[in-house]
């Protein structure tokens, strides 16, 4: 009697436990609390839970009693999908390519931005370029969503992702001016002789993510060092061809070919790390931060984060620099590298879901996010904080100098880009100085590069950290290029699912083979079998369309 | 009167479920997450025979009748190294982690230091608690191209270059099957372990006293009473043939060994979750379920023909 008298209290103490944070998260709900709390996904590597950790979330909060509670994601492409299908979405959810937008869009699970649009002070100013793009993909001619990273402009830097390669390497070679694939092999190959190991480490000669899902994509890259194309759908079957204004296929292009034959020397030569293959992306960096790595290709933005480590380790001398290469073939043809400058960027789509509990304080957010002061703020920071106001120009302060190039943290730690969905527009003020000051040509150089990079671009006998590029390169919009997007329930859609699956292990394969032409040969034969033309045909068949689209969209006012 | 007896019995099958009410109502917790995780979700099956689209309710899909099942079928590149695989590399692993474990629970039981039994039977069960991220980390440290066991063949000079296990399509079945008995091998021992503890003595000292040794007694008392229990393992573990732990293949495939690592979990994650082509991951699936429960059924027929015994 005794012990069921105590189990039922027992029982009794843990039900009323259970039960008080759901009392309590009740009678919260409601005290009729203003403060907005928006969800968002974000990347696994943020390292606050909500904004208001950050001073520029504080000012958000203090200015609109709006914060942003980060739920961290590892694979934001598949939670999209499974989000759709429950039903479960944020209030604000980034959409990664046309195909996911339109799935969305056709379960009704976002708002259509129109009326939104029309009685917008800043959106509509600030995407009036994008606006008839944005329309000409759209299905019914309407607008679900914008997107980051556009509109870009001269007052930003252009990017530019080449080969991220130590400077202490550099120096011990004599400063030699590397562009052909030759330079860069010879370089590599002595450096690995010379440098066996690093800090007690293997040293390894070249290192990529190719373990990441878009990683295979990188062995193509020498499609836009030099010639008539660019890197814009070479996730794909085809290729955009800057020049001719159409899509050719990716497979046959000989500069993919000279890519890959480039990656099989590397490889053969032991010079590419073996375990890039199922290296992910933070393996990767890991052997950046510790400078194991000679050089890194493509993902130079992973080198500028390694450099504040090395500084901060004692390693200031392993510091990375960019620097360019081009095939031999296109070494030799002298032809301009077209500079993809995105127009639109459909791959960061963002959208306001059916869930927003109030998705007109959300676009009254957004909307002042777009204007001058708000894109200031979240890209520059705080005036008197992070910048200064020297001659009517915005001027980095001390404190932001050295935070960027010490602390790898310190731009999350601000607050920057606090929320992705601001748009990180690469635009400038009035006074032509870019709203992100890392990105100012006016500072690039002078302020964030390190004493030790600088050193490097002087010995190399450059002008400023860009030069190479700017002097034999041109900037190339990308236009419609873009909006095309395959339909993934089409025939065509299947079959470039099916290529995207065939040419991730085929290239592993290009670079892994002892005979590298016998290989191409065996692969190209599966290739022609796919009769890939036909997805070929379909991107330049919307494109057509698109541009008639376009064409009646551009003039009507959004 | 046959009807009053009717009657009578199911009055008395009643009272019987009254006076063990107890007894069913902690039965129904085990009941009701069967019926909700594993018979209720069966109704997702429609998607499998229908159109259906990301974010829309499901049973308003157009009817697709066996597209999805066919399209399967007829992608002989993405079903035939698939299917191989899964059946390789889990068959492989059922039968020797089963053979495995019957040789660890025999040899276990022939320790006399009681405290040591104990401590390697703890110590066998822990891998099966890990997560497979963490195995994977561990032997990457192992096996990678810098990783202990390349580093130290190179230093002993008995290798040049080092060996790529994680990334060679031709260690890749050899891998999983390794890792899959290591990981289970303790949770299986624990079901021959509990048949060896109800084995009587008195076959052991009938033995002793015809003048068995340690290993005849193994041999002609200890091995035939696990037969039957190695049988009904073996039956359910026919039923999961085509099963893979999704995390372990993701984690443990890449471009270098897919040809000889994927399985039709990890083709489903693909092709259908990855895609968000629900419909035809749903068909794959069902085809995976179908097969499986006529090999469980089959095996369990074969079982019951050739040993008289089984599992139903």
């Amino acid at each position: 009697m005794k012990n069921h008298r105590l189990l039922r209290m027992l029982a009794l103490t843990l039900t009323v436990i259970m039960l008080i944070p759901t009392f309590a998260t009740v009678a919260n709900a409601q005290a009729g609390d203003e403060e907005y709390v928006i969800q968002l996904l974000v990347s696994s590597s943020q390292t606050h839970t909500r904004s208001d950790e950050t001073s520029i979330g504080k000012y958000i909060k203090d200015k609109f009693n709006i914060v942003f509670e980060y739920l961290p994601v590892n694979d934001d492409s598949e939670k999209q999908s499974l989000m759709l299908a429950t039903g479960d979405y944020p209030e604000i959810i980034r959409l990664e390519g046309g195909d996911m937008v339109q799935d969305y869009i056709d379960a009704d699970a976002i708002l259509c931005l129109d009326d939104y649009i029309a009685s917008s002070t800043n959106f509509k100013t600030r995407y009036a370029e994008q606006i008839p793009y944005w329309r000409a993909s759209s299905k019914d001619g309407k607008i679900y969503t914008w997107q980051r990273y556009v509109p870009s402009d001269l007052t930003n830097a252009p990017e530019i992702l080449d080969i991220g390669t130590r400077t202490d390497i550099l120096e011990q070679q004599a400063w030699p001016n590397l562009v052909s694939e030759d330079d860069w092999f010879n370089y590599l190959q002595k450096a690995m002789q010379d440098n066996p190991e690093t800090n007690g480490q293997k040293t390894v000669g070249m290192v990529l993510p190719l373990a990441e899902s878009w990683g295979p994509s990188l062995l193509t890259e020498f499609c836009e060092k030099g010639g008539e194309t660019n890197d814009q759908g070479t996730n794909d079957a085809v290729v955009w061809n800057q020049v001719e204004q159409k899509w050719v296929p990716t497979w046959t292009l000989p500069a993919v070919v000279d890519s890959y034959r480039f990656f099989n020397r590397l490889y053969k030569a032991g010079i590419l790390d073996p375990d890039c293959f199922t290296d992910t992306y933070d393996q990767v960096q890991e052997k950046i931060n510790s400078g194991r790595a000679l050089s890194v290709w493509y993902c130079t933005w992973m080198a500028t984060s390694a450099n504040a480590t090395l500084v901060s380790n004692g390693n200031s001398n392993m510091q990375y620099i960019n620097m360019p290469i081009r095939s031999n073939a296109q070494v030799k043809a002298g032809l301009k590298r077209e500079i993809r400058v995105e127009t639109t960027r459909p791959f960061d789509s963002y959208a306001i879901t059916k869930n927003a509990k109030d998705p007109d304080r959300l676009f009254a957010f957004l909307d002042w996010a777009l204007s001058d002061e708000g894109q200031i703020l979240l890209q520059s920071g705080i005036e008197g904080k992070h910048y200064t106001i020297v001659d009517g120009k915005r001027t980095p302060t001390e404190e932001y100098i050295n935070g960027v190039l010490t602390n790898p943290n310190y731009s999350s730690d601000e607050g920057f880009d606090l929320a992705s969905f601001f748009g990180s527009c690469k635009q400038g003020d009035a006074q032509g100085i870019a709203f992100n000051l890392q990105a100012a040509p006016a500072y690039y150089d002078e302020i964030f590069l390190s004493d030790r990079q600088k050193e490097a671009y002087k010995n190399l006998g450059w002008s400023n950290s860009l030069s190479y590029w700017t002097d034999t390169s041109e900037l190339a919009p990308t236009g419609l290029a873009a909006t095309c997007i395959l339909d993934p329930d089409s025939n065509e859609g299947k079959l470039d699912e099916k290529f995207k699956a065939w040419i991730a292990v085929a290239a592993t394969k290009l670079v892994t083979a002892d005979d590298f032409d016998a290989t191409w040969a065996e692969l190209n034969q599966e290739y022609e079998a796919m009769n890939v033309g036909t997805i070929v045909d379909k991107y330049n068949e919307i494109l057509a369309t698109n541009q008639e689209h376009y064409n009646q969209y551009v003039t009507t006012t959004p | 009167m046959t009807q009053g007896v009717q009657v009578a019995g199911r009055r008395g099958t009643l009272q019987k479920m009254v006076r063990q009410r107890q007894l069913y109502m902690m039965l129904l917790p085990a009941l009701a997450s069967v019926a909700i995780f594993t018979y209720a979700p069966l109704f997702g099956w429609w998607m499998a025979f229908s159109d259906y689209k990301l974010g829309k309710p499901i049973f308003d899909a157009p009817w697709a009748g066996l597209k999805y099942f066919i399209e399967f079928f007829t992608d002989t590149a993405g079903a035939g190294h698939v299917i191989l695989n899964t059946v390789v590399m889990n068959v492989s692993a059922l039968v020797l982690g089963l053979v495995c474990a019957l040789a660890f629970a025999i040899f276990l039981k022939e320790v006399r230091w009681k405290w040591f039994r104990r401590f390697v039977q703890s110590a066998s069960f822990f891998p099966y608690f890990m997560s497979w991220v963490i195995i994977y980390a561990v032997i990457y440290a192992l096996f990678s191209n810098d990783g202990a066991v390349n580093a130290s063949l190179q230093s002993l000079g008995l290798i040049d270059k080092s060996i790529n296990i994680l990334g060679n399509p031709k260690t890749s079945w050899g891998l999983i099957i390794t890792v899959d008995v290591w990981n289970i091998l303790g949770y299986n021992s624990v079901m021959f372990i509990a048949a060896i503890a109800g084995i009587p003595d008195e076959q052991y000292e009938a033995a002793r006293i015809d003048g068995a040794t340690r290993f005849h007694e193994m041999w002609h008392v200890t091995l035939p009473n696990l037969i039957p229990t190695m049988i009904v393992l073996l039956i359910l573990g026919s039923g999961s043939i085509f099963n893979s732990y999704l995390d372990q293949f993701f984690i443990f495939t890449n471009t270098l060994n897919i040809s000889t690592m994927e399985v039709f979990d990890y083709y489903i994650y693909r092709f259908g979750l990855k895609l968000g082509n629900f419909s035809y991951a749903t068909a794959v699936g069902v085809i995976k379920t179908l097969i499986s429960l006529v090999l469980l059924v089959g095996v369990n027929w074969l079982s019951r023909k050739a040993t008289d015994q089984s599992l139903f």
